[in-house]
This record gives C-alpha cells, structure tokens and sequence, in this order.
C-alpha cells in the first residue's frame, strides 16, 4: 500500500492564545488577536451516495446538522471557526465553495462543471486529505459568523461510492478586533507573526465583509488597512 | 498514488466460453489495480481461465494470464491468503483519457462450456 506524504500536520496550523489572524475581504483586512481557543470535531459528515461518474444528484452541500444549523458557521458573532477536513473513499473528489455560491481552486473563469468529462479543475480527493488526516493544508478554512462553505463530491470511478464521508478538525477560538493602526502595520507588513488568510476566491476578488464585521471594525480603518497591503515598498 | 484498505472493491462473475467484461469499466484517468483473484471450476472436467484486459476502445482482448484447471470445483486463489499491506497488483487496467466512457475493461473466457466462478478483488486509483 502506498501512502499519501503530507510533510506538515494540519494541527501545527492551529493559532495559539495570542497569535495573530489577518482576514482579507474585499474591503480590506481585518486583524484580530485569538484570546482562547477550543477544539472540535464533526465525524463522520455524510454527503451520501454517488453513482458511478455522477456528482451528488441534490447538489452543493452546505453541511448543516438538526435545525438547519451551519456546522461549520459560528454559532454567533463572537466565535472564528478554523476548520480542516479529510474524505473517504479515497477516490472521491472533493470541490469547495467559500462561501456558498463561490468556487475555491478554479481556474476557470466559469464555474466549474461537475462532472466526469470536466472535473479534473480544483478539487481535492481523498489521497490529498485523507480521512485517518492529516488533513491538508489547502482544505483550511477560517469562517466567521455569515461565512460558511459548501461541498460538492464527484465520484471518478465506474463503481457507485454508496456514502462519502467528510470529517472536519475544527478550533473554535475567540478573538478581539485590533483597531491600532501601527499594529495593523506592523501586522500586515511582516515585522509582526501572523497568519494571513484570504475569505473565499481572489478570482474576481475576496468575498465582501459581512455587515456585522463592518459595523465592528469600521470601513476608515478597512481602507486603512488595504492601503497598507497595495503600498508600494 | 495510494490506496487504503477501505477502498477494495470485490466482484463476482460467473465466466462463461464467451469472452466477457468483467466489472465495471475503468473510467477515464483512472488505472484499476488488480490486487487478488479467486477462481473455481464449475465444469466436471478440464478447463482454461484466460484473463484480459481491452483498453481504451472496443478492440482485440489482450491476454494477460490464463490458470487450467483439471476437476470440477479445484480453487485458485492469487495470492493466498489476506491482501498484504503493501501488495503490489497482479495487473493493471488504464482507463483511456479525452472522453468520458473509456472502454476500458478486465476480460475473462474459459475453454470449456461450463462456468468458472470469479471474484476480483482490486482498487481504483487515479493517475
């Protein structure tokens, strides 16, 4: 049997008590400080079955539990969800959309058709995260309260996959919002450690700040803040 | 290129002295690792099991092994025993790329006019 080789495990990406987040939307970064942190797991997230070739017939998957409750967004506005996810069978191709409705790892133009004859663009299987993990690095999302992902599978194979399971490693961390600007500097430009994420595609660009985060942050300082990222050295 | 233990996928045929695909085709980009098979001769006299393989179009079966058997119900399991960890397959199917039915298949005929029962044990990876 061979084996996938991740180099890295997807828990050296946790943040710690501390660290520093930079989120990009399209109006500008965010920056937070992670003031605790606390780990969870969905396992296993049934996506069901997919016939040989076929993709999953009721369509994008945003992984919901009783309720209609988004797994995978925060609960509320004072929760950042870090997620990574592994799938099985190993054959099963694994597309993301973050949020909903946006395709991550495209290259098209497009949106991606899912299927047998076209979709060799963007996904991940899993021999690339598998289920035992650890999960790979590209499977990393940070979703906050509005934010949340939805799954698409295609089967590869001439055999019916009768379930595909997902499973997330999830930290929930709570946050404070920096609003000093030479911190936000200081961040951005790199004297500073912290991890940098973009919210969703960059193709046309990043998703757009949820009105809540807006409301908290304020837009003076989202400009300030992308200012800071396009500046010419 | 891996595989896991989860992703063995078993099928029975019963071969007749028509040549005959065997399973589901191996799609487009994929490579179908023949890792065991077991076989029985059903006939009540000597028999030939030719395994093939057709890919990528509906051409000629290209004969990839044949096992005889000599009495009705001798057995041949290859290789005996558990699939081993790290069990290099007995043979390989290449699925054909550009479309998205392939054709590609394993085959299987016996010589004689009765049947030979047939389980495959093999696993679908993609290239």
């Amino acid at each position: 049997m061979e084996t996938a080789l991740i180099k890295q495990s997807h828990t050296d990406r946790w943040l710690e008590q501390g660290y520093y987040l930079a989120l990009q939307f399209s109006e500008g970064w965010v920056c937070f400080k992670i003031t605790g942190r606390e780990p969870s797991k969905l396992r296993p997230y049934s996506l069901g079955a997919v016939a040989a070739g076929g993709n999953i017939v009721a369509g994008w998957n945003t992984i919901q539990g009783p309720n209609n409750v988004y797994f995978l967004q925060p609960r509320s506005q004072n929760f950042i969800y870090h997620h990574f996810w592994g799938v099985t069978p190993s054959a099963a191709r694994i597309y993301t959309q973050f949020p909903s409705q946006k395709d991550i790892g495209s290259l098209l133009a497009s949106t991606r058709n899912i299927s047998l004859a076209d979709g060799d663009v963007g996904y991940l299987d899993g021999n690339d995260s598998p289920y035992a993990g650890p999960f790979n690095p590209a499977t990393e999302l940070f979703c906050v309260y509005e934010k949340y992902p939805a799954f698409q599978a295609l089967n590869p194979t001439g055999d019916a996959i009768t379930n595909v399971k997902l499973v997330f490693d999830t930290m929930k961390y709570t946050f404070k919002v920096l609003t000093n600007q030479a911190m936000i500097s200081d961040l951005l430009k790199g004297p500073r450690r912290v991890r940098k994420y973009t919210m969703g595609p960059i193709d046309p660009s990043p998703t757009a700040i949820p009105k809540w985060l807006s409301d908290l942050v304020g837009t003076s300082l989202l400009d300030y803040a992308k200012k800071v990222m396009e500046e010419q050295p | 290129m891996s595989w896991k233990a989860e992703d063995i996928k078993t099928i029975y045929a019963s071969v007749t002295n028509v040549d005959a695909d065997i399973g589901t085709e191996v799609t487009r980009n994929m490579r179908r690792h023949i890792l065991q098979i077991e076989a029985q001769n059903l006939f009540a006299g000597v028999n030939l099991l030719t395994l093939g393989k057709r890919e990528n179009g509906a051409g000629a079966t290209t004969t990839i092994d044949r096992f005889s058997f000599s009495l009705i119900n001798d057995y041949l399991p290859k290789p005996d025993g558990p699939i081993e960890e790290d069990a290099l397959p007995l043979y390989i199917i290449e699925g054909g790329g550009g479309t998205a039915l392939t054709q590609s298949f394993l085959r299987a005929v016996c010589s004689a006019a009765g049947t030979i029962d047939l389980i495959v044990r093999y696993v679908d990876v993609p290239t």
